[in-house]
């Protein structure tokens, strides 16, 4: 986490103070790791990767020459929570000291918010075996959903606890938090790795902010961690958590009553709705956020609106319908000198020429839209222009700039971990492969696209590629039965 | 064991109250019979034992944390006394607790009796010994050739980790079985599959097996053969079937009744007490006439005054770890005792605590009273944790009731330890000191008013 390590000194200047209960906490476990001799699992409650990482530097601190203590972080979700860390402990050669004391971060990984989690079964029936690899204090960091869970769970392992510390969420840290992270989720210029990790950070301050006293300042800001948590979700491909924490955003827009909140909301709601297939549910959310936001005069808003509109029309065959929503959309964000907004538009636009069978018009569009979003660094945007750009090559039979094409857009959507793009970039590819006769390629290609669509659950391309799969294996039959003949 | 003074210091202090069950004959154990409401666990199930000529089957239940390994293991203490041959164990050290079926409970017995024997130096006779270890065999893997089985364990063994002393070929075999079992390793579900459709010749070559050893342990000065079960009681509570509510507690206890009753020696099984509160529980006290329950100390009665003799006695489980008067304001310990419901874990937890938050705090001594009210509060979160939402009503008519009722909310509650279970005659219910602090209980009590 190199971007993370940066800001972590900025933010340990920002945290000079800490607040008074929290530091009682670290005196408080300070001395439970003085005091005990043998094995004892303790609990420590911490919202936020940042604020766990500077209260066990102080806690180092504190300690300094009077215990060793070793840092276990678990990257990955594991089942086994006493093996995951023997190997960590292995893997980093510490020899045993005087007096050593291990914390463990990182086990939430293994705790999902809902579903099931082994990791807990496994850990409720394997106390017993604790003590037998670990001599000393043994401290399990955890947020507080997680922890929760854990006491509900795996009940005799939480049975044999000697302590929960609570660390409370500090202000500043939060607001320091919110403002690096949500700055860069919105551009979408994120590596796969870092999404996950801001994904995290935000799910530490959705954690922070549930716990706390919420005047409407508090709610307002609330909803907006909720809502870029549910945007980061969504580019993971994680449409049920996206939607619960666009819901949750929407309900506390609702009672402060902000409804640019609502709009945003319900747009994005929208924005889920259609990319898993339901898009009679998509076209309400749309049209009920385009007359909050006409209401509210807030052109951006009723500009992105009708774009979306412009869509759902489209795939359902309404072409001038279509144009004639893109068309206002465009004339408002020219008004507004949005450029990321025009890039859109002329996206879309595209998008309804090629439908049309006016290739060049198409060509034209996407390639005006590329250069904007180039300038722009919008790499999301790129790989879809690419994308469209490779269809158009295919449609005109030209098969290797397609193939080039395609594997330029998959390559950006493999860095940002779009999968959504990455399975629509193989399903196209599949039908080359296809076209050129080269079957077992084409099946190949299709099985992977169909196994994305399932796994980030978006139905209606799942349904598309498993016809697909079906028309290529029946093919495939054919040639083999030819073959046998 | 530890036979040291009482703790002086803080640290001492600290480090005598573990969590741990006490090893039988620990001079720290204390006798909390009286404010359990005189029954004598250990006694009873004993007393049973010495007096039958037949084999028994016994269970025990308690919460979790209220003494039961303690107990148990005073009464394998007190069986070795009268000469009695006993096997104890806990079963999570062998089964996969969250996938557990009742013939890896009949495996992990055989090989425990079996490790048992062979470290008393009690031999069987050799042909009935290998007779029954080529039927396992057979059954389990389709081998039929001694020779060849034994030469791939022994390869298999001398891979692996080296056993300290050789084990002999059955032993062998019954590792393998219970330690594919226990790992979850894909052929458990082909062990099982073998296993089921002979479950009553299993039994049967189990009591043979136990039928050719009783003659050899006699010789050895033994009376009988008692096996205690620690533990089983962790089985996890999972609905196997919906419409019927069937559980995997059923599944044990009250489908396999007969067979747990069917071997030839004295059984002594831990059961969930959540089971004697669910709509089974006649169910079950039918199958198993002999069962004991061990209740929470009592702390306070019925009325809610506070019981001065659990108290008391709780005060001793302190006094026997830690020098209380030199340590403590006076009436810090009562206040824990009060506060713990009588459940011994959560005492020796709130000492611990106590005495962490004395340290952090300069450490000067005697620890003031108000340390003791800081470490309840602790408890108080911990609770607050672990009670879901809709269980506040429930526990609200639970504390002014006295009574759990026998459903799966209940049985949840009685698992998380919100209600401890008392006994002065009759067997009487509370919640939890901790629980009783929480606002969303207060609301609760409030509403129901």
């Amino acid at each position: 986490m190199p971007a993370d390590r940066s800001s972590d000194i900025e933010a340990r200047s920002l945290l000079e103070e800490i607040l008074p209960q929290n530091q009682e906490t670290l005196q408080h476990i300070a001395s439970f790791i003085r005091l005990a001799e043998t094995f004892r699992v303790v609990f420590v409650k911490c919202n936020q990767p940042v604020q766990c990482r500077q209260m066990a530097a102080r806690l180092k601190e504190m300690l300094r020459g009077e215990a060793d203590i070793v840092d276990v972080h678990l990257k990955e979700p594991v089942s086994s929570l006493r093996r995951a860390t023997l190997v960590s402990l292995e893997l980093g050669k510490h020899e045993a000291q005087a007096k050593r004391a291990i914390q463990v971060f990182g086990f939430e990984r293994s705790i999902p918010s809902e579903g099931p989690a082994p990791a807990l079964d496994e850990l409720n029936q394997s106390r017993e075996n604790f003590p037998k690899s670990f001599s000393g204090p043994f401290l399990i960091w955890l947020p507080d959903y997680a922890l929760t869970r854990l006491a509900r769970e795996a009940p005799d392992f939480w049975g044999w606890r000697s302590g929960v510390f609570e660390f409370s969420p500090e202000r500043k840290l939060m607001d320091f938090v919110e403002r690096s992270i949500i700055q860069d989720v919105q551009g979408d210029r994120l590596s796969l790795e870092q999404k996950i990790e801001r994904a995290k950070a935000l799910d530490g301050l959705i954690g922070d902010y549930r716990e706390m006293q919420r005047g409407e300042r508090e709610n307002r800001a609330f909803a907006d961690v909720l809502r870029r948590q549910g945007d980061l979700r969504g580019q993971l491909g994680e449409y049920d958590e996206a939607r619960c924490v666009y819901e949750e955003s929407l309900k506390i827009s609702e009672e402060i009553g902000n409804k640019n909140g609502v709009a945003e909301a319900l747009h994005k709601l929208g924005n889920l709705a259609y990319l898993t297939g339901e898009f009679d549910e998509a076209r309400k959310l749309y049209e009920h956020s385009l007359k909050i936001s006409e209401d509210l005069g807030d052109k951006r808003c009723v500009s992105r609106s009708l774009q979306q509109l412009g869509i759902l029309a489209q795939d359902f065959g309404d072409y001038d319908e279509a144009r004639k929503l893109y068309e206002q959309s465009l004339e408002i964000m020219n008004e507004l000198d949005d450029e990321s907004g025009v890039s859109g538009s002329l996206h879309q636009l595209g998008m309804l020429a090629q439908d049309i069978g006016d290739y060049d018009e198409a060509r034209d569009l996407y390639e005006l839209s590329l250069g904007i979003k180039e300038d722009l660094g919008n790499k999301s945007g790129m790989s879809s222009s690419l994308h469209q750009l490779g269809m158009l090559a295919q449609y005109t039979g030209d098969y290797d700039e397609a193939r080039r094409l395609y594997q330029q857009s998959m390559n950006i959507s493999q860095d940002l971990g779009d999968k959504r793009s990455m399975a629509l970039s193989l399903a196209q590819s599949a039908l080359i492969e296809v076209q050129q006769g080269n079957v077992r390629a084409a099946l190949d290609l299709i099985t992977q696209a169909e196994a994305i669509f399932k796994q980030i659950d978006a139905k209606n391309y799942a349904q598309r590629t498993r016809d697909l799969l079906e028309r290529v294996e029946n093919k495939l039959a054919e040639m083999g039965s030819k073959q046998s003949e | 064991m530890n036979c040291n003074p009482p703790a002086a210091n803080l640290k001492d202090a600290y480090n005598s109250v573990l969590i741990d069950p006490l090893q039988s004959g620990d001079p720290r154990w204390v006798d909390c019979s009286s404010a359990r409401g005189d029954t004598d666990i250990v006694g009873n199930l004993a007393f049973r034992i010495e007096g039958s000529g037949r084999s028994t089957a016994q269970l025990i239940s308690g919460h979790r944390g209220c003494g039961k390994s303690t107990e148990l293991l005073r009464l394998v203490n007190r069986l070795e006394r009268e000469k009695f041959l006993v096997v104890y164990f806990a079963a999570d050290e062998d089964i996969d607790m969250g996938d557990l079926v009742y013939t890896d409970l009949l495996l992990s017995i055989i090989k425990r009796l079996e490790r048992t024997l062979s470290e008393k130096g009690i031999q069987i006779d050799e042909r009935l010994s290998r007779g029954i270890m080529m039927w396992f065999a057979d059954v389990v893997y389709g081998w039929t050739d001694q020779t060849a089985m034994e030469a791939t364990l022994k390869t298999e063994f001398e891979l692996g980790l080296q056993s300290p002393a050789p084990l002999p070929m059955i032993a062998k075999l019954l590792a393998r079985i219970t330690g594919q079992i226990r790992t979850g390793h894909e052929s458990r579900k082909d062990i099982r599959l073998s296993l089921d459709p002979q479950i009553f010749a299993l039994i049967e070559r189990i009591n043979e097996y136990i039928r050719a050893a009783l003659p050899e342990i006699k010789k050895k000065g033994y009376r009988d053969l008692v096996i205690i079960i620690d533990n089983l009681d962790r089985i996890v509570l999972r609905v196997l079937d919906e419409k019927t509510g069937r559980t995997t507690h059923d599944a044990l206890y009250l489908e396999h009744a007969e067979q747990l009753k069917a071997l030839d020696a004295h059984m002594v099984y831990t059961v969930p007490i959540s089971m004697f509160y669910s709509p089974k529980a006649t169910q079950l006290s039918g199958a198993f006439p002999n069962y004991k329950i061990l209740p929470m100390i009592k702390v306070e009665n019925e009325d809610g005054s506070p019981c001065q003799d659990g108290i008391d006695l709780l005060s001793d489980v302190a006094k026997k770890r830690i020098n209380v008067e030199s340590l403590f304001e006076s009436g810090l310990i009562d206040f824990l005792a009060e506060k713990s419901g009588g459940m011994l874990r959560d005492f020796i937890r709130l000492l611990g605590y106590t005495i962490e938050m004395a340290e952090a705090g300069g450490g000067k001594i005697p620890v003031p009273k108000r340390y003791a009210e800081r470490a309840f509060r602790f408890l108080i979160n911990e609770y607050g944790r672990m009670v879901p939402d809709r269980h506040f009503e429930l526990l609200a008519k639970v504390a002014k009731n006295k009574k759990a009722k026998n459903d799966t909310d209940h049985q949840a509650m009685l698992y998380n330890l919100s209600v401890l279970e008392y006994m002065n005659g009759d067997r009487w219910c509370d919640v939890h000191p901790a629980v009783r602090e929480l606002a969303e209980f207060k609301d609760a009590c409030r509403q129901i008013e």
